[in-house]
């Protein structure tokens, strides 16, 4: 209850802020989308078809009222309503992102679960090192040399676009270090706690393998603790996301944004900023409502 | 709830001073921490260190300009691959200009950006959260609603959305990386202070008179200090990895200046025929990011007990 009440708030706080930004700066926000080469008249009637002309708290009622309604205004630079244009972009970036903290996930649990179970050893290091190289990584970067290699070098994957399952190999591989680095530490550090506790020494004692041991035990336990990462890595992978999805020309949420930062399409840039933050809001709330579900020892006071 | 977090409440175990005794074995198990779980620290404070002296070192000692164009050796391959014998290490871009040169000018401003704003958020975070977490109350609310729906925002899409609006240059975007890093200091620093207050040292202070100004900054923020630092250079790697990427969007410092950022967005056309463009501004911004994170995880199991080898 108090979480949510806690997350209406924190939404309520997050239209407020997404409205103001372009009120904050200093300047007319119609001349700010037109820029300064922009014929006077041109500025009036964007400014009177955005409504900048009412007063401030008028426009803010317009703006809920449009979002209870699914009405996200229009894209100056696409003349299309925003909510379309974000719906197309929507299913490549969740392909992008879910891609992604797959290979994270499926590379990165058992590293972690090997390194924290030889805690200090030679595969510690080496997962440490992994983890470490794949949170320096700048994604935009790896998907440049990626390209470079697989792409241009050898010819053996498109170099972007979307279309085929191909296609989605090389972002995916450029998005990917930054979760798995993430991922493999925290699922280390759980085991290596979990290895600690009592009902292991138990399930020891009983002369259980080590494999049942580590794979019922520990990795039940610390999964927990993966799931809740895995859950705050998305607006990590949304922001790699932006770049990634320029890097290969890939329709997303993220290649939206740029296109529309660079062109000043403020109706747009808004409505993305506003839903990512929705949606972080949301899913974060979701991970902390399942957390007490599934740990029944975790109270909210 | 993050690693650095959950530093403090190990902090609290050492309530009141240590005898002289106690004070001097404190001494040495510090000297073998430093010793034994110091080198990744160190380690990467000393890659950081490189970077940034060669940063003045080799455009000083660079016989190239930075933006010396010199059209005779467009598109030259690094060194060992040249046939022509031009000795370019890095080789050069389209116009011919030096990629060395050029890669360790861009690193004075992609720096200097890190380092700035990483100073700048680790200021007023530390300032709310001391204020936060000593005061608590309405103060606390407020500053812990914020520090909520600044979270609220993927880290990268609202620094790209106020560039865009108040312009690139590099004092907004240093403004820019205190605005979106600022809230992970503040957290980190307020668990600090929550755990400090009610040491008795700190009460001792108290009733001695010494007023809140003077516990905050005397009392507490020592003691918050190693978190702290495990966070700033957390915050450093990322912050250079965000710099970059503005920078690559054409959102950051603008050309003719070089940043690692604008460098590899000018190699990204090049990629087929000329590779280093991209890859060597971009392997120096993972050095530079990995020896951040190296020296945070050095840090973070010196202060962190629980993760110190046994």
């Amino acid at each position: 209850m108090r979480r949510g009440f806690h997350a209406l708030i924190i939404l309520w706080l997050v239209t407020v802020f997404v409205f103001l930004m372009i009120h904050i700066i200093p300047g007319d926000p119609a001349r700010l989308m037109l820029g300064d080469r922009a014929r006077e008249q041109d500025v009036e009637d964007l400014r009177a078809e955005l409504g900048l002309d009412r007063p401030l708290p008028e426009q803010y009622g317009n703006f809920v009222a449009g979002l209870f309604q699914g009405d996200l205004g229009e894209s100056i630079r696409a003349r299309r309503p925003v909510v379309e244009l974000v719906g197309q972009a929507l299913p490549p970036t969740l392909l992008l992102i879910g891609a992604s903290l797959s290979i994270a996930f499926l590379v990165g649990v058992p590293l972690g679960v090997w390194a924290g179970v030889n805690r200090g050893g030679w595969a510690d290091r080496v997962a440490l090192g992994i983890s470490l190289a794949g949170q320096s990584i700048a994604p935009f970067w790896l998907g440049l040399i990626l390209i470079a290699v697989f792409a241009a070098r050898l010819g053996w994957l498109p170099t972007s676009g979307t279309g085929t399952p191909r296609h989605i190999v090389l972002p995916a591989l450029a998005l990917a270090p930054t979760a798995l680095g993430m991922v493999l530490r925290v699922s280390r550090v759980s085991v290596m706690e979990v290895m600690t506790e009592d009902y292991i020494r138990t399930a020891e004692a009983k002369g259980l393998g080590r494999m049942t041991v580590v794979g019922k035990h520990a990795f039940k336990n610390a999964s927990i603790a993966i799931i809740t990462v895995m859950g705050l890595q998305i607006g990590a992978l949304l922001g790699g996301a932006i770049v990634t999805e320029t890097v290969f020309a890939w329709p997303g949420i993220g290649r939206l944004a740029v296109d529309s930062l660079i062109s000043r399409d403020w109706p747009v840039v808004r409505s993305v900023v506003l839903l990512s933050a929705i949606a972080l809001v949301v899913m974060n709330l979701v991970i902390d409502v399942a957390y007490a579900a599934i740990d029944k020892r975790v109270q909210f006071e | 709830m993050t690693l650095a977090s959950s530093n403090t409440d190990k902090h609290a175990e050492l309530d009141g001073w240590p005898d002289a005794a106690g004070l001097s074995d404190t001494f040495r198990r510090s000297w073998h921490l430093i010793q034994s779980e110091g080198r990744l620290a160190l380690g990467g404070a000393l890659v950081l260190l490189t970077i940034i002296t060669l940063a003045f070192l080799i455009p000083a000692l660079s016989p190239f300009d930075w933006n010396g164009q010199d059209l005779t050796s467009r598109l030259q391959p690094p060194l060992w691959i040249d046939e022509n014998g031009l000795r370019r290490w890095f080789g050069t871009d389209a116009l011919g200009r030096d990629i060395l040169t050029r890669v360790f000018v861009g690193a004075r401003l992609s720096l200097l950006v890190s380092f700035g704003a990483v100073a700048g958020a680790a200021l007023v975070g530390t300032v709310l959260g001391l204020l936060a977490g000593y005061l608590g109350g309405r103060v606390d609310t407020v500053i812990m609603r914020t520090v909520d729906l600044q979270l609220a925002f993927p880290v990268m899409l609202l620094a790209l959305s106020v560039v865009a609006l108040i312009g690139p240059n590099l004092v907004n975007l240093i403004l820019v990386f205190v605005l979106t890093g600022w809230p992970g200091f503040a957290r980190t620093v307020r668990a600090s202070s929550l755990a400090l207050r009610e040491k008795r040292y700190v009460e001792a202070a108290r009733g001695l008179g010494a007023g809140r100004a003077r516990i905050m900054g005397q009392y507490i923020l020592p003691n918050a200090l190693g978190p702290l630092t495990v966070v700033a250079t957390f915050e450093l790697a990322k912050v250079l990895i965000f710099e970059s990427s503005l920078s690559f969007l054409s959102l950051g410092i603008q050309p003719p200046i070089p940043t690692w950022g604008n460098i590899m967005a000018e190699g990204r056309s090049l990629l087929e025929v000329a590779w280093w463009v991209t890859f060597f501004p971009g392997i120096m911004l993972v050095f530079a990011a990995m020896a951040a994170n190296l020296t945070g995880d050095g840090l973070n199991s010196i202060v962190d007990p629980r993760l110190r080898k046994q």
